[in-house]
């Protein structure tokens, strides 16, 4: 014991260095996400290319079968279009009297601070708990998308920025409606990127990527930016795209936090869903 | 006349200040990030115990992490580059020691010697932060090229602060 207590004394400074730097490296990656998942990715990529490179193999072993079911799949499709019906009845349209419900507010706030030289830049609003605001919330300006609400003092709010690399966006291709998940590389503030889009569609330079409908936090349709290049890799099915992003976060002074209405109701319904199992 | 501690307190509240009120806002483009505040590492005294100054450089990383919303960030290239300068003031020891010297300021050990001890210690902490905040080898030369012209930027701007001071108190 007096030993050991001797040996940490005489190397104090070398284990005062590595308990300060763990107690760094620890909040590094306990508290940023993206550190984290990186983290974990190594491990997750060697093991998914050894799936991907096996399943190439034990497909052509089932292509008959794949055949089969597809010509299935077709004939059953087939019996579904319309021109396969006959119609019977011939009574008129019936006008259904819809009462909207309004699904979405918007709390006007001024963009007091912001960054976008960083690798995850964040913007702060002069709005916050007592205006309604809540973490998780969507922000959005006049030119489309701006990011999603970290967290909520009494008066401010602090916002990811669509220029942080944990920020991901559900977005589509309005004119085929594909979706897919926008994110951030990190580098160019213009410029944000938009992967795995098939290659079949036929995508043009300007085509409108809006939000879509599969994450309620903005607006369906609501306009993130236009494509701007279109990354055609020789062979592979997918391509990536370069989405010039509508607003300009440079000169971003005024923003809207979308507060979505069913989100309780919603968040309700899907934990009992799930603490049904 | 003040005294070193309240120098260094003074120091220390002045240079966080300048980096997120005023540099961190600066945004010349993605590729230069100037971290200024590292200034206050290398002005430590050089007696000044080795347990003392790995203190001062996490709670200086942990100050600048709380404005800039990245935990850990700087603490950890801030302790590592504390850890560092005691090696790098042992390696560059003049001749005949640091007798008398209390802040290896450039006034005080010449433009060459400061010129050398500063360019180490803000690579040494620029390599070590800007891959910390990339936290990936993909796109290495990217980070590579933000290392060195924030390096440059840094550098200058903390020789340059050497002789405005210095001018002040020739007045």
């Amino acid at each position: 014991m007096r030993n050991l207590l001797l040996f940490i004394t005489r190397y104090h400074y070398f284990f005062l260095f590595i308990l300060l730097e763990f107690v760094s490296l620890f909040l590094l990656i306990r508290d940023n996400y993206y550190q984290h998942a990186s983290f974990m990715n190594t491990s997750g990529k060697v093991t998914g290319l050894i799936h991907e490179g096996f399943s190439g193999i034990t497909e052509y072993f089932r292509l008959s079968e794949i055949n089969d079911q597809l010509l299935k799949e077709n004939a059953l499709l087939k019996g579904q279009l319309r021109s396969s019906y006959f119609q019977y009845l011939t009574d008129p349209d019936t006008i259904v009297d819809t009462i909207y419900k309004q699904k979405y507010e918007f709390v006007i706030a001024k963009v007091v601070n912001s960054t976008t030289h960083k690798q995850n830049n964040y913007f702060t609003l002069n709005k916050g708990k007592s205006h309604g605001v809540k973490p998780g919330m969507g922000v959005i300006c006049g030119e489309g998308v701006t990011g999603i609400v970290r967290e909520v003092s009494d008066n401010f709010s602090t916002v990811m920025s669509v220029l942080h690399q944990k920020v991901l966006i559900p977005s589509m291709v309005k004119k085929y409606q594909e979706p897919g998940i926008l994110h951030w590389d990190g580098k160019d503030h213009r410029y944000a990127y938009l992967p795995n889009i098939p290659r079949h569609l036929k995508l043009q330079k300007g085509d409108t990527i809006v939000t879509s409908s599969s994450s309620a936090i903005f607006p369906e349709g609501t306009l993130i930016g236009t494509i701007d290049k279109i990354d055609n890799v020789q062979g592979n099915t997918f391509v990536d795209l370069r989405v010039l992003l509508s607003s300009d976060l440079k000169k971003l002074s005024y923003a809207y936090v979308v507060v979505y209405l069913f989100k309780d109701e919603q968040d309700e319904l899907e934990t009992r869903t799930q603490n049904d199992k | 006349m003040i005294s070193e501690v309240t120098r260094i307190i003074l120091r220390f509240v002045g240079l966080v200040a300048l980096q997120v009120l005023i540099l961190d806002n600066i945004e010349i483009s993605g590729f230069v990030n100037p971290y200024f505040y590292i200034l206050f590492l290398a002005l430590l005294p050089v007696e000044a115990p080795g347990w003392l100054v790995l203190l001062q450089a996490f709670v200086l990383g942990l100050t600048i992490d709380m404005f800039s919303h990245t935990p850990g960030m700087h603490a950890s290239a801030c302790v590592f580059t504390g850890f560092m300068r005691k090696f790098l003031l042992k390696f560059m020891e003049p001749r005949d020691g640091y007798s008398n010297i209390v802040t290896p300021s450039l006034q005080v050990m010449g433009l060459r010697w400061f010129l050398v001890y500063a360019s180490i210690l803000i690579l040494i902490h620029h390599f070590f932060f800007f891959f910390a905040e990339s936290f990936r080898f993909e796109g290495f030369f990217h980070t590579l090229l933000r290392i060195a012209l924030s390096f440059l930027v840094t550098l200058t701007l903390v020789v340059f602060s050497q002789y405005f001071i210095f001018r002040l108190r020739d007045k």
